[in-house]
């Protein structure tokens, strides 16, 4: 039931995106902020569905992405993106303009065929899969501008044929029609997803397991391709042929960053690709030639550095102030050492000691509180405990261990430790015993 | 009675080089046979091509008198752990669900019944309170015992197991040999492959030593002896350096 509700709302995306053929938004007049405000109220048909076009491929590259990223396919979707555009030319050659359907066909077969050659150059030769990749993007490729040239020179077409916005995509070149196929790709892929969700999850995961229990891997990693293959297609009129397999990358790997849960990692890859994407086409919309596949792009980079950046768990932030943290605790369990064996504190560490309750000032010098105490004799058992492992287990010099334990101990935690004191209880039986 | 596992004349090849050779086993059900042998024996390929993860260049295999594909619900295997990546965004309750997902069929959803397996699965290898870890936060024993608790939840007649004492603390290694002794009483089929010749010898019932073809199979005591272990590790070195003096001699 929530899957025909979930494909149901893409149909009607697409029908609310359903309008006349789309004005040119290169000619369109006025400052960027006339163009923003035009973009943010919705009422024009053209802006509609060229947001509604981005959305779609942000949802549809976002999610299928998730998979390619875990499965290590990510240069297949760049091969993939080149590679149709031959297909896109013989489709348009076919019809005789710039029909959807021809333009679809055409695209997928040629994807196809370079997926049967890439598979034909690795098992049949020498040829390594990096390399094969390689040779059919640019082989591809070539053969694709060489007659997307012709095809422009072509006095029946000359410059009006609109294949030109292949190559670095303009979301407002996409017309009702495009939309639709968009629509009905993201609909279809979307559900297949949604229905064989734990058979990709366990292919991508540990692919020979997952044909152990009787998973056909083979047909998913095909049906994995060919919504590849057909995402890729629907998706180059918005982002061009050249930078489609970001959106299939940069998404996915943001979210990568941020969760630890394959379920979750699909919703935001798809979430994330979906605001790059509109987030792309705004931009692409405020002003002249501002191609929308780049912008997108752009817009993907912008959240994955932020990721990057400022990710609870992978972030550099957090490893930044984890580091801090350890040091700051470092320095701390020092001084409460140093304080159990008599010494003093740094005024500094001192204070902190106090503040947290391990410590008292009284006459002039700091007392260890009861807290404190426990804190510091545990401290130093610790520490005890590494310097034997290191000195009886790892045969370690003992004037080398105590260097190594400076810097370590600090890090041990309860898990290791305990590990520590099973495996040296009858070392420190004996000690005592001495 | 049916074996539990059956070949006959199996022969396996990559790239037209043999790897296994006429192998011919019978493995009685209830057993737990350790499987032995050197690098490049044929260890691991003989564990997949009994689950039909690898196919066979001639011969056959067959799981309680039937071939592989009808009886998949019979036998779980479980992979070396260096076969995955571990930081995949999986928990080790996830992984061990997906042993739930034979049962499943192409479009069922995972039930309390199933997670409650997994549960369970979990407590017996003693991992339970790690079960919402994401998998790369897990010590290597842990991980393996992840692997066992998957192929525990398939709750399985036969069990392959390939090298689960590989890079394991000794804590996780006695608990796989507890969990192994107590499959055996429950009427279960195991076979391990080993590099620990004295553990094999001490806690299986049978050994198979294997060496390109058969060199041996039966009860552990009868068959562990100098001049087996001999023939099984000793053969391969001379071939080996034959071949290595050929290849040297061609080059001169």
């Amino acid at each position: 039931m929530r899957r025909l509700a979930a494909a149901a709302g893409l149909w009607t995306a697409a029908a609310l995106a359903r309008a006349e053929r789309i004005a040119d938004m290169d000619a369109g007049g006025g400052g960027w902020v006339d163009q923003a405000y035009r973009f943010l109220q919705m009422s024009d048909p053209s802006v509609r569905m060229s947001a509604a076009g981005s959305i779609l491929l942000g949802v549809l590259c976002g999610a299928l992405g998730s998979f390619i990223v875990l499965r290590g396919l990510s240069l297949i979707g760049d091969t993939l993106g080149h590679a149709v555009l031959p297909g896109v030319a013989v489709g348009f050659l076919a019809a005789g303009a710039k029909a959807p359907g021809p333009i679809f066909i055409g695209a997928v077969a040629a994807g196809a065929a370079a997926a049967g050659c890439m598979s034909a150059a690795t098992r049949y030769s020498r040829v390594k899969p990096d390399a094969a990749m390689g040779i059919v993007l640019s082989g591809f490729f070539g053969f694709g501008i060489v007659l997307l040239t012709r095809i422009q020179k072509m006095p029946s077409f000359g410059n009006q044929s609109g294949l030109d916005k292949f190559l670095f995509g303009q979301a407002a070149a996409m017309n009702a029609g495009d939309i639709v196929w968009l629509a009905a790709v993201a609909a279809v892929c979307l559900s297949v997803i949604w229905v064989f969700f734990k058979q990709f999850a366990a292919v991508s995961f540990d692919e020979i397991y997952a044909h152990s229990i009787g998973i056909p891997i083979r047909l998913f990693h095909w049906m994995l391709m060919f919504m590849l293959t057909a995402a890729v297609v629907v998706s180059i009129q918005a982002a061009g042929v050249v930078l489609v397999s970001a959106m299939l990358v940069i998404p996915a790997s943001t979210a990568y960053l941020l969760t630890d849960r394959l379920p979750h990692l699909t919703l935001m890859s798809a979430a994330i690709g979906a605001l790059s994407g509109v987030a792309g086409s705004f931009i692409s919309f405020l002003g002249p030639s501002l191609p929308t596949g780049p912008l997108m792009v752009l817009c993907a980079s912008f959240l994955f550095a932020l990721a990057y950046g400022l990710s609870p768990r992978h972030g550099l932030l957090t490893r930044m102030m984890r580091r801090r943290a350890n040091r700051k605790r470092a320095a701390l369990e020092d001084a409460l050492r140093g304080l159990l064996e008599g010494g003093g504190a740094e005024p500094g560490v001192g204070a902190a000691l106090v503040r947290q309750g391990f410590a008292q000032s009284g006459g002039g010098s700091l007392n260890l509180t009861e807290k404190g105490r426990a804190r510091a004799e545990r401290i130093r058992r610790n520490r005890q405990l590494w310097e034997l492992y290191l000195t009886r287990e790892a045969e370690i010099a003992p004037d080398h261990a105590q260097e190594d334990s400076e810097e370590i101990e600090h890090i041990l935690g309860t898990e290791i430790v305990q590990r520590l004191e099973e495996e040296l209880e009858e070392e420190l039986k004996k000690g005592r015993a001495e | 009675m049916i074996p539990a596992i059956e070949t006959h004349n199996l022969t396996v090849s990559y790239s037209k080089r043999p790897v296994l050779w006429n192998v011919d086993v019978a493995v009685p059900s209830g057993r737990l046979v350790g499987v032995i042998g050197p690098n490049g024996a044929g260890k691991s390929t003989l564990l997949k091509t009994t689950m039909g993860l690898l196919p066979a260049s001639s011969g056959w295999v067959k799981i309680f008198g039937k071939p592989i594909k009808e009886a998949r619900r019979r036998v779980a295997y479980v992979p070396q752990r260096e076969s995955v990546d571990w930081d995949f965004p999986v928990t080790a309750l996830d992984v061990v669900l997906m042993g739930r997902y034979g049962r499943l069929g192409w479009f069922g959803r995972l039930k309390a019944s199933d997670r409650q397996a997994a549960q369970e699965a979990l407590q017996k290898v003693g991992m339970e309170a790690f079960a919402r870890r994401q998998i790369s936060n897990l010590s290597g024993g842990q991980q393996q015992r992840v692997f066992l608790a998957r192929a525990l939840a398939q709750e399985t007649d036969i069990y392959l197991m390939d090298e689960p004492f590989v890079g394991v603390d000794a804590a996780t290694e006695k608990a796989i040999l507890e969990l192994l002794s107590e499959l055996r009483e429950r009427g279960k089929t195991v076979l391990v492959v080993s590099h620990d010749l004295e553990s094999a010898r001490r806690n299986c019932d049978d050994l198979l030593l294997l060496n390109m073809r058969v060199v041996a199979y039966g009860a552990a005591k009868e068959v562990f002896t100098s001049e087996l272990l001999q023939k099984t590790y000793g053969g391969r070195l001379t071939i080996l350096s034959d071949a290595a003096d050929a290849v040297w001699e061609a080059k001169r």
